[in-house]
């Protein structure tokens, strides 16, 4: 019994892993990669949401469909985002750490755009399967969490490919490891920053529509995620797609197991003891970019 | 401004905010002043990390509710005289600057300031989790009956914190005027040329975070009596934080006066919102002003005085 309740927890743990690690993405690419502490991610994820919900309630979509729909209008939003940014930091020679100000007040900003906008109660959207689960012998997994697992690796292995195989994905990588060198090659570090935030903040789309699916949303729930997208990253090696998933699975396997010992008060230090030992111990993730 | 004369100044604004709550009665004044000061204060302590050294402290809402609830603690539950409770809120505090700094110090800006709201988040669960400090249903404060000649607590809170806000500006001035506060600008400029021209960076880091948490952690050690009822996601609010560097960095970074008239300036335009229309924008307000400051206005209001003064000069 106390067995296949861990082991229960464990394999949800392994599914909320995939979900995290879709939601900490976009910040894989503006912090590890373009060096942009984007810390309003998880307040765009949830502007993602938002719109996901209205997308589905006109159009009856599912939310994860609605999260894709908005994939591309969130890219030419993250493109904006980052023209402003150069505009008023970047070109001026402010470090990484000004930025971060910038996220703040866009941060706090969003939340209470979002909470006058659409009300400080939860809100959430029907789905066929969303009490429904998946029974794999003494396991029982909710479905929500099974097709947000699917299309958080799914986004993981786009986003590998893209940053692997693709021009603009290498330049991208490259930009993290000497700007100056790739414009040597001809490749202009501000064109290839504007692709990476239009991608980053893609993600955010997507995770949006993930987060609807999972359950019901209100505004300053973004909070709860800042400490643990950034434990993710971290753990993950700042920058590495595939360490992402691997930081997620970890964060969300320890986050249940935490839970059944301790209990689920427990659940939001674990992200924040996990990303306070990373920093202190192995700065550099466990797998090195 | 020669130097000799500060202590005398010091004195004099001393005497006023202790003799200002005896003759002069008007409860509202000094329950919106408080706020007012403990955001100048709060302000002055983050200037002394952020300002001077450029590492950005996003838990200022942990230094000051870990002060608040160690001083609650220790007069409410252990009832021992809250004479002794107040420093030992801002030790605890600096305490948990020593923990902090020694993790994350060593990283560059950006990661110090994600481990301070990682430590938020740390210290609220620890809060939320345990009984002895009421869990999440929060802490009902035993509030001291008002010492003569005070005839009312809020009285004097406003007349203690006003002397806890003027020793931080002291403070604050002292640092700036000293080899710390070089050093501390030196490395916030270039922090391997400091520390190839010997300034001892992580030493001094760890100098100016364990002193802002302490001062940080001493208004929080107020707290208590003022609010009367304390729970962890209001005293650990993310809002807090926001609203002490964002006032820091309106007033200007990096000089005594700048967190000052910032947070003075910020802090009364909030209080009056909150009166007259509501509080739900105050957070809003003070974004959209950072915004508008960080993009035109990167010095601050001070940048912008110290501007027109030269102008004028020339």
């Amino acid at each position: 019994m106390a067995f296949d309740l861990l082991l229960e927890s464990i394999a949800t743990g392994l599914l909320v892993g995939g979900f995290y690690a879709a939601l900490s993405l976009g910040l894989t690419i503006s912090f590890g990669l373009t060096d942009i502490a984007n810390v309003a991610h998880p307040a765009f994820i949830f502007l993602g949401a938002y719109l996901a919900l209205a997308l589905s309630q006109a159009f009856h979509l599912d939310p994860i469909v609605s999260g894709v729909v908005l994939v591309l209008p969130f890219y030419f939003l993250g493109n904006a985002l980052y023209l402003f940014y150069n505009k008023a930091f970047e070109r001026r020679g402010e470090s990484s750490l000004a930025g971060l100000v910038l996220f703040f007040g866009l941060l706090i900003l969003l939340e209470v755009g979002m909470a006058s906008e659409f009300g400080v109660g939860l809100k959430a959207i029907y789905s066929p399967y969303g009490s429904v689960a998946l029974n794999i012998g003494p396991l029982s997994l909710p479905l929500r969490f099974v097709y947000s697992f699917v299309a958080g690796v799914a986004a993981v292995v786009l986003l590998q490919l893209f940053l692997t195989k693709t021009f603009q994905g290498r330049a991208i990588r490259a930009v993290a490891q000497d700007a100056q060198a790739l414009s040597l090659m001809g490749a202009k570090p501000a064109t290839v920053k504007l692709i990476a935030t239009g991608v980053s903040m893609a993600t955010a789309a997507l995770a949006g529509g993930l987060i609807l699916a999972v359950g019901p949303i209100s505004p300053y729930q973004d909070r709860l995620l800042i400490g643990r997208v950034f434990a993710v990253v971290v753990l993950g090696g700042s920058g590495s797609v595939l360490g992402t998933l691997l930081g997620g699975i970890l964060l969300g396997v320890s986050e249940n197991i935490t839970t059944i010992y301790l209990g689920a008060g427990w659940s939001l230090a674990v992200s924040a003891v996990i990303l306070l030992a990373v920093l202190a111990l192995r700065p550099s993730g466990i797998l090195r970019r | 401004m020669k130097r000799s004369r500060a202590p005398l100044y010091l004195v004099i604004l001393l005497s006023v905010g202790v003799a200002l709550p005896i003759f002069f009665k008007q409860p509202y004044f000094y329950y919106a002043s408080y706020i007012v000061l403990e955001y100048i204060a709060l302000s002055v302590a983050w200037n002394l990390l952020g300002g001077y050294g450029g590492y950005l402290n996003f838990g200022t809402s942990a230094f000051f509710g870990v002060g608040a609830y160690a001083s609650a603690y220790i007069f409410n539950s252990l009832r021992l005289p809250v004479i002794l409770a107040i420093p030992a809120g801002g030790a605890m505090a600096a305490l948990l600057g020593v923990l902090i700094g020694y993790s994350t110090l060593r990283l560059r800006g950006v990661y110090f300031a994600i481990a301070t709201l990682a430590a938020t988040t740390l210290v609220q669960s620890i809060v939320l989790n345990t009984p002895a400090l009421g869990s999440a249903v929060g802490l009902y404060i035993r509030l001291p009956p008002p010492p003569p000649p005070y005839g009312n607590l809020i009285e004097l809170l406003f007349a203690t914190l006003f002397g806890v806000t003027v020793v931080s500006i002291a403070l604050s001035y002292w640092v700036e005027n000293s080899w710390i506060g070089s050093g501390l600008m030196a490395l916030r400029d270039d922090e391997e040329a400091a520390e190839t021209m010997g300034v001892p960076t992580f030493r001094l880091k760890m100098f100016a975070n364990v002193l802002s948490g302490f001062l940080m952690g001493l208004v929080g050690a107020f707290y208590p009596l003022y609010i009367a009822y304390m729970e962890p996601y209001s005293t650990f609010d993310l809002g807090i934080s926001f609203n002490v560097f964002v006032m820091t960095l309106i007033g200007g970074t990096g000089t005594w006066q700048g967190p000052v008239i910032g947070g003075l300036i910020l802090g009364t335009i909030q209080q009056a919102a909150s009166v007259t229309i509501t509080s739900q924008y105050n957070l809003a307000v003070v974004a959209a002003a950072m915004l508008l400051f960080a993009v035109l206005a990167p010095g601050g209001l001070k940048g912008i005085f110290s501007k027109f003064i030269t102008s004028r000069a020339e």
